[in-house]
Formats: C-alpha cells, structure tokens, sequence
C-alpha cells in the first residue's frame, strides 16, 4: 500500500519526491500549511485516480486551522457553512474544459477583482486564464483543471503576493511539445519546459504559443514574483522581476507526474 | 438611413467583463465575421469592447489579430473594421498581440479620435492623411504626402488591412479598372 505522506508547511511545493504519483492514501496529519499549489496538486492527483477507478484515501490535517482551510476551500468535505478564510481570492474551482473558465467569469471577475489590492488590477486572471487555457487546450486531462487562489500579507512568514495554483492530470507541457516533430526528438522534459517560455512554440500545428509567455510577463509586471512548473518528468523554478532576464533553474524530476501543476506568486 | 457602422458589443454578447481563452477568442472572431459577411459593401463593423475590464494574450490574439489577418486576405476587405470602447488594459493586450503577428487595427480613443494600433511606423501618419481626405485616389495620397505612386500603393495596402480604410473599385471615365480609397472610420466616413 503507497502512501503519499505530506508534511510540514507547502509539503508540495518544497518539492516532495515521492515514490509514486500513484498513491492508495494521501496522508495530511502533518501538514501545517496549504498554498494554492498544495491545494491543486492534491485535488488533481485525487480526482485523476479516481478517473482511473483507484480513489486514494484523504487523510485530513490534524492541524484544526489547516483542516479549517482544507475545508473552507474545498480540498476536504466538512460539516455545516465553510467561512472564507482571510485573503482567500479563489477557492478549489474544478473546470471540466477551458471553456468552463470562460463561462464563470462573468460571476468572478467582480468579487475576485474587488477583493484584492488594486495594484494587481487584472493580473491574476490575465496569469490564470493563460494557464487554464494551456491546461484545457493541450492537457486533455480526463479530470479537468483545478485552480486556486490566495492572497498573503506577508504576516504568515511567506512571502506577500497573490499566489496562484493550477493543475491538470494530463498530457503534460513536455508531451504536448513532443506532438510537434520539432521536438519530438527532445528526450530531456525540463529542456522541453525551457523551450516553452518561447514565443511561438507550440505543439499544434497553429501558430501560437504566447500563453506562457504572458504568464511570465504578468508575474514580473510590477514587481517581482515567482513561478514553479512541475510538468512529467522536468520542473522550472524561476524568479521573475520587471526588467531584465529572469532567474531561471530547470531539473529532472522522478518519478514522472501525470500533467503539469503550476504555482505563481504576483509580488506585492 | 442605415447607419454606416454596425456595432458589434462584446461584454453584452458575451456576458462577461473579463475574456479569457483562445478557444472563445476563436468563438467570438466566427461570430464578428458571420456579421461583418452580412453587412452590405462600404459599411463598418465597430468591436466595441465598453465594458470589458480585460481580455488575455490568446484571447486578443485569437479574435483580433486573427480578424484582421483573415479580413484581409478574404471576402469582406470593402467592409471596413475599427475597435472602439476599450479600455487602456484592453487597449494595450490588442496592441501587442496584433505586434506580434506585424499587423494592424485602428481604435477610437475615449476623445472618438482614431489610432492605429500595431503595425509600421509610417501607418499613424498614413491614417491622419488618409483621414483629411476621407475619400481619394492612391495618386491623391502620394501628393499629399509626397510619395511615389509605388510607395503609396504600398501604404494604401497596409491601410485598408487595418479595416479602417476601404477599398472600392471605381469605373473611371475613359474606361478601365480603376481603386478607390473610403475611410471607414464612422465619424470620418
């Protein structure tokens, strides 16, 4: 029996190195901080195995203020009204299709604007719309997409900003890159991820490939911010900012994880 | 009489403020050219964005730059095309998508005056001309801003892929094939 044991503050997005994306239980007990990345790895794992017929067990915080927030954003069924935590902008949404996105945005777009600081305007769902888009068009994942948003002050001990989530359980950017003959000879997943923060590349025969791009660009617009992409067998660490070049560090990752989860933080 | 430009109101038939995929960007550009097909030659179908708090890179790209590039090489180049109502977000997203794709579109400001976004240098000034003459020849355009035939033909080209300028064949008095310029801005039309 694989358990997926998390511990301690972000377990996931620390980089966790388990021994298989496939696991009978995810173990929370330990957990003392979930960020959007948390969040949204952890429902997309779930609701991928469950596609596949083999639900893991979700075994909650035991932390009452991380089992609360579990709770209030929808990663854990609890009893009774969930309160919105403090800053949270977003909760656990699953999106069936892109196009989902679309459709809710209408209903959002007010509360999600208007409950953030002004200084990031429309940047938040300029950043998730682009990776909602990504995910829905290339990903096709049998589990949708799930998103997450929060907002911290800074008073957590994290750094400030706006920290988004986004996950899927599909194809993965380094197999959908591979779909174009370009790259199909590109064995290493992270050079693949490198090559995808490029204009124009894509593995449709369209010519597009701006999505990524301006996810870099909303994260950096205005000050600096932080980008991670765990996508199959590679990840992207970067450190944006708004003028120059960011810091960028790709590695391989085992073992390989079904889709792409996505964590961005919009500085303050 | 009909008025010259048919509006087209993206927030109202969209029902959303904020416009986020390439694949509604794809939706909504089918729908913008179904009516700009329907409208008679000569007339003007204003994008009107009033009301739209944002739209992202790919949604941009797949309406607007998209429109332009497919008007241009299609049925409708004697309809003309302008943006209006958007806001500097808005404004700022087409901008740099029709950049990247080296094309075009002209945009009403918030003063209804018209600006080129995207596209060559020489297009704004091309426009302003184009504008003060509001109906006119490639020979007319060359004089007033003293360019050769070719050079103006050229410019003309860019222009009316911008939809703010339409093209008309006109059956001169001595016979032949003969173009006509019409600007398609509607408060300059």
């Amino acid at each position: 029996m694989a358990v997926l044991k998390l511990s301690g503050p972000a377990p996931l997005l620390r980089g966790i190195r388990p021994i298989s994306w496939a696991p009978t239980s995810i173990d929370l007990i330990e957990v003392s901080w979930l960020t959007p990345f948390d969040v949204v790895g952890i429902a997309s794992l779930r609701a991928r195995l469950a596609a596949e017929g083999q639900p893991p067990t979700l075994v909650p915080p035991q932390t009452p203020a991380v089992r609360e927030y579990a709770t209030a954003v929808g990663l854990i069924e609890g009893a009774g009204d969930r309160p919105a935590p403090r800053g949270l902008a977003l909760e656990l949404l699953q999106l069936p299709t892109a196009d989902a996105w679309d459709d809710l945005l209408g209903e959002i777009v007010p509360d999600f604007v208007s409950g953030l600081p002004d200084r990031f305007g429309t940047r938040g769902l300029d950043v998730l719309s682009e990776l909602i888009d990504n995910a829905g068009t290339h990903g096709s994942s049998p589990a949708g997409t799930f998103v997450c948003a929060q907002c911290y002050d800074g008073g957590c001990g994290l750094p400030a900003g706006l920290w988004l989530g986004v996950a899927d359980a599909g194809l993965g950017i380094p197999g959908h890159l591979r779909l174009n003959p370009r790259y199909a000879e590109i064995d290493r997943d992270e050079e693949l991820i490198r090559l995808a923060r490029r204009p124009w590349v894509t593995g449709t025969r369209d010519r597009r490939g701006w999505g990524l791009v301006a996810v870099f660009e909303g994260a950096a617009g205005g000050t600096d911010g932080d980008i991670l992409i765990h996508s199959g067998g590679g990840e992207g660490v970067f450190r944006v900012r708004p003028e120059g070049r960011p810091y960028a560090r790709y590695s391989a990752r085992t073992p390989r994880l079904p889709g792409t989860w996505v964590h961005v933080r919009l500085g303050a | 009489m009909e008025s010259a430009a048919h509006t087209y109101r993206v927030a109202e038939r969209w029902s959303s403020p904020f416009l986020a995929t390439r694949d509604r960007g794809r939706r909504v550009r089918e729908d913008v050219e179904r009516e700009i097909g329907q409208l008679d030659a000569g007339r003007t179908l204003a994008l009107d964005f009033a009301g739209v708090e944002g739209v992202t890179v790919s949604f941009g790209d797949e309406l607007l730059a998209k429109l332009v590039i497919d008007r241009a090489t299609g049925q409708s180049v004697d309809r003309g095309l302008v943006v209006e109502g958007a806001n500097e977000d808005v404004r700022e997203t087409l901008e740099t998508v029709l950049l990247r794709r080296k094309v075009a579109a002209v945009s009403i400001d918030a003063d209804g005056h018209p600006e080129v976004l995207g596209g060559p240098g020489w297009l704004p000034e091309t426009l302003s001309a184009a504008v003060e003459l509001r109906s006119f020849s490639a020979a007319e355009l060359a004089e007033r801003l003293s360019l050769t035939p070719q050079a103006a033909n050229n410019r003309l080209s860019g222009l009316v892929a911008t939809g703010g300028v339409v093209r008309e064949r006109i059956v001169p008095e001595g016979g032949g094939k003969e173009f006509g310029y019409r600007v398609a801005i509607p408060a300059y039309a």
